[in-house]
């Protein structure tokens, strides 16, 4: 186990400084050493994904990710998601489709959404199973997260 | 009636009784007096509260007071928007509150659970919102010095109608400076809009918090946080029985950021706290590493639980002795005069919960009081148990609740989790907020009981059933918190009258004792018992030769709306209502189309909560026995609906709640220890397997009924159902997993 270090982070494009163990995962450094509330911890073994986040902007779970493999990259959380007032499209069609019931797993719902649909802007349903197949909810969301990905693949064919 | 007066003192007392026996004792109670400034509804300066549920501050904002807790079933929404309705509130810019909860009941009950929040909040968030108007109008007439009965509220404004004058809501706050004199309220007799007129109620509102929530900005009880505060996890018994010996903590307290470790004693009674290490910590993951570097020692359970062993016992205890429930006929002498015999044997596992959000709870106990943030379902219990284990009075702790909890099904009803925060922080002198691991989680009891049925029918000549003998055993829920109780069947019975025709009928309880800790899984009874009488009258049908789908038609055709005695009262079940559901979910799913070879349809219909559901699922059985729930078709009655996006929303969540459970759910036992830990091993439903879903809403006019839990029996005897009509295979054990084909 070794010692806490100083360690730079970009995360939501702002250099953030914190003091951790470089094996803290990168989800309890956002949530308790930055206050970044919507990664949120479910399960802590990458098996229910409400902590993803983006680095580089690829999905991943940040309760298995160790803070000292991601200094140098670039970290997004669901905060960094909307520019200024501006929802991301993805957001905006998760609000049209009214997706959310108790709303806890939605960000990483959302930040997984966001990945496939930067990755792929029209995916096939097969792709969206597969991108979507670690996001757990427990309120059965699943059924209105596929419209809400599919209105916002829509969107994105438009722009 | 209201009238303006011209005495600076007011006096206004209003009782909600209503015939419908809900909520409220007292909404509002001021005693005049001498020098005693009208403070009728005049809280602070500029600040005007008419009822308990609104306050109109000094800045004009109009904000509406939810009492219930909101876990994603929608009241933060729907029972706001009755308020609204009644109170011609501008639903744009209303503010939504939790209320806290601080000993008194002025908002009634807090507890939110049995799908009963918009029901029990139908009467009483119309009055209130109809009373808040009525005092409105009151101030504005009081202002102008004009008869009230001149004056009309409409979209947050009073209008005297003579002469236009128009006063918006938020000014009111203002200008109430001499509130109304308002004799005895009759709230019985004041004036509730007509249905024709609601702009509010009845129509699909987005649900308030939709922004916060995508945005992440959304605060639930994990992410709450005061200055301080320091975070704990305990290290719990390993086996159900199992109590602590001793640890050894020096590793522990070598880990950079843990801050101490202490035992917490089991606590006796209700409150289920059942003891163990607590690693506090400057922050979780060190209370994480801290906890797993405890070495502790544990008694072994006299006799370990297992499943198998479970099982054993309550194999036994189908052929043995049992207490009658409730029976119509002669049953025996009907099945030995049967013509046809049809029986079986059904086994259910135990059950988690499993929310998203794991159990936490922020505690700050001091000296002569406890203040708590705490996502809770029974914020009363838990206040009463915090305060027990504290030794404070009663009304010396206060519970705050965030405005969002990731899920409770039941699961939040117990106050365990409180009750350990609270004692931590005790011990600690600081606020302290409790982790529940998802292993702790997965691991901790408080299940659904595992069950078996032992069913038996009997059909005469022409396939018309005669006989019907349903024999459950379980461990009762309320042995976990009445260990002696003497109606251990109490809270198992509730689903199991038999709601189709069978001239002899009998249902008969047997309980068995087991260490395993038992609480209230979403639609409670009903997951076990509407899951016996739906698959075993499928199971009948089959034998009869008749089509599933009217055998139960003729059954419930035959059979009058009835009452019939439980528990919890006389219990009313519409048959007229309960067949409409069915026939609307199978016409729906096309039930009379021929399927391909390996899919089948299955149906099932259920009463609950004065709600009538029936579910319809397609399935695909492939090659290798896997089991694929390609649509499901759910018909619901609750009555009026006051969001029907939200009532939707619920019964899709149902449908992959109670597929969760009938596919995959099962926590086993061995060595008196749960074998699963995490999503790995207690596998849940995710997205590919979501199958299509269609639900059909029947528009009603009674009264608000619950849709909360009612979806969710229906389920699982609706796939095993439609297994068998893929198959020609009875699933009789759940979950179903992989068939063998």
């Amino acid at each position: 186990m070794s010692e806490a270090d100083e360690i730079e982070l970009d995360v939501n494009g702002t250099a953030r400084r914190v003091r951790s163990e470089p094996e803290r995962p990168l989800l309890w450094v956002l949530r308790e050493s930055l206050g970044l509330n919507g990664a949120r911890y479910g399960c802590g073994v990458g098996q229910c994904g409400a902590c993803t986040v983006h680095v580089d902007g690829r999905a991943v779970r940040s309760c298995m990710t160790p803070v000292g493999t991601v200094t140098g990259k670039s970290i997004t959380t669901i905060e960094g998601l909307a520019r200024g007032d501006t929802l991301h499209p993805v957001q905006s069609a998760w609000i049209a489709e009214n997706v959310p019931q108790c709303g806890y797993c939605q960000p990483g719902q959302i930040m997984s959404a966001v990945a496939l649909l930067t990755r792929e802007p029209q995916p096939a349903e097969g792709e969206i199973e597969a991108a979507m197949r670690g996001n757990i909810c427990r309120c059965g969301t699943y059924h209105r997260i596929r419209r809400a990905i599919r209105r916002a693949s829509r969107e994105l064919g438009r722009s | 009636m209201i009238r303006p007066g011209l005495s600076r003192r007011s006096f206004l007392q209003a009782s909600l009784a209503t015939g419908g026996g809900l909520l409220i004792s007292r909404m509002l109670t001021v005693a005049p007096g001498p020098g005693k400034a009208a403070a009728a509804a005049i809280t602070a300066p500029g600040s005007f509260e008419p009822v308990p549920f609104v306050r109109i501050g000094p800045d004009g904002t109009i904000v509406l007071i939810v009492a219930k807790t909101e876990l994603g079933q929608g009241v933060r929404t729907a029972l706001p928007a009755i308020l609204a309705e009644e109170l011609e509130a501008d639903w744009r810019t209303v503010r939504i509150e939790q209320a806290d909860y601080d000993g008194s009941d002025r908002f009634g009950s807090q507890q939110t659970g049995g799908s009963n929040s918009v029901s029990s909040a139908w009467e009483q968030s119309r009055r209130a919102g109809a009373l808040a108007r009525e005092l409105l109008i009151a101030a504005a007439a009081a202002a102008w010095d004009v008869d009230a009965g001149s004056c009309a509220a409409r979209n947050a404004e009073v209008v005297h109608r003579p002469s236009g004058r128009r006063m918006a809501y938020a000014e009111l706050a203002r200008a109430a400076a001499s509130p109304p004199i308002v004799e005895r309220v009759d709230v019985d007799s004041l004036s509730l809009k007509p249905a024709g007129d609601y702009r509010l109620v009845g129509k699909p509102l987005a649900r308030v918090d939709l922004r916060d929530v995508v945005t992440g900005a959304a605060r639930f009880g994990i992410d709450t946080a005061v200055p301080g505060m320091r975070h704990a996890v305990v290290l719990r018994p390993p086996a159900f029985g199992a109590q602590l010996v001793g640890f050894d903590d020096s590793a522990a307290r070598k880990v950079p950021g843990v801050l101490d470790v202490f035992e917490i004693p089991a606590q006796g009674g209700a409150t289920l706290v059942k003891g163990g290490v607590a690693i506090l910590a400057a922050d979780t993951w060190s209370a994480m590493r801290g906890r797993d570097a405890v070495r502790a020692e544990w008694t072994e359970p006299d006799e370990p639980e297992s499943t198998d062993a479970l099982s054993r016992r309550m194999r036994r205890a189908a052929g043995s002795e049992a207490t009658l429930v409730d029976a119509a006929g002669d049953v025996d002498a009907a099945l030995r005069g049967a013509e046809r015999a049809v029986a079986a044997e059904y086994e259910l596992p135990f059950l988690a919960h499993a929310p998203m959000e794991p159990l936490n709870a922020l505690a700050d106990a001091r000296a002569d009081r406890c203040i708590l943030c705490l996502g809770t379902q029974a914020p009363e219990w838990a206040a009463a148990a915090v305060a027990q284990a504290l030794e404070l009075e009663a009304g010396k702790v206060l519970i705050r609740k965030p405005a969002l909890v990731g899920g409770g099904f039941g699961r939040r009803l117990n106050p365990d989790y409180a009750v350990e925060a609270a004692l931590i922080s005790r011990q600690a002198g600081v606020p302290v907020k409790l982790l529940w691991t998802r292993e702790d989680d997965v691991r901790g009891g408080i299940y659904r009981a595992a069950c078996r049925y032992r069913m038996r029918g009997g059909l005469d000549a022409d396939g018309a059933p005669l006989a019907w003998h349903m024999h459950l055993v379980n461990t009762p829920v309320t042995w976990t918190y009445e260990p002696q109780s003497g109606e251990p069947q109490r809270d198992e019975v509730g689903g199991g009258h038999v709601y189709y025709r069978m001239p002899n009928h009998r249902f008969d309880y047997t309980p068995v004792r087991s260490p395993v800790t038992l609480g209230w899984w979403r639609a409670v009874s009903q997951t076990h018992n509407n899951f016996a009488i739906e698959a075993f009258v499928d199971e009948m049908a089959h034998a009869a030769g008749r089509d599933p789908l009217e055998f139960r038609r003729q059954l419930l055709k035959m059979r009058e709306p009835f009452d019939y005695d439980s528990p919890w009262g006389p219990i009313h079940v519409d048959t007229r209502r309960l067949l409409n559901v069915l026939e609307l979910a199978a016409r729906r799913i096309d039930w009379y189309r021929r399927r391909e070879p390996s899919t089948g349809v299955g149906i099932a219909c259920c009463p609950y909560a004065a709600t009538y559901a029936a579910q319809a699922a397609e399935v695909t059985v492939e090659n290798g026995g896997e089991v694929r729930v390609t649509r499901m078709v759910c018909a619901f009655d609750c009555g009026r609906i006051v969001n029907p996006d939200i009532v939707r929303q619920q019964i899709e969540g149902s449908i992959a709640w109670g597929l969760s459970a009938a596919l995959f759910g099962e926590i086993t036992l061995a060595d008196g220890a749960v074998e699963q830990g995490n999503f790995n091993d207690y596998r849940v439903l995710r997205l590919p397997e979501m199958p299509q879903v269609n639900v059909v809403l029947v528009d009603s006019a009674e009264p608000p009924s619950g849709a909360g839990e009612p979806a969710v029996p229906p389920v699982a005897p609706a796939v095993v159902n439609a297994i068998f009509a893929a198959t020609g295979q009875r699933v009789r054990r759940l979950p179903v997993g992989e068939l063998t084909i």
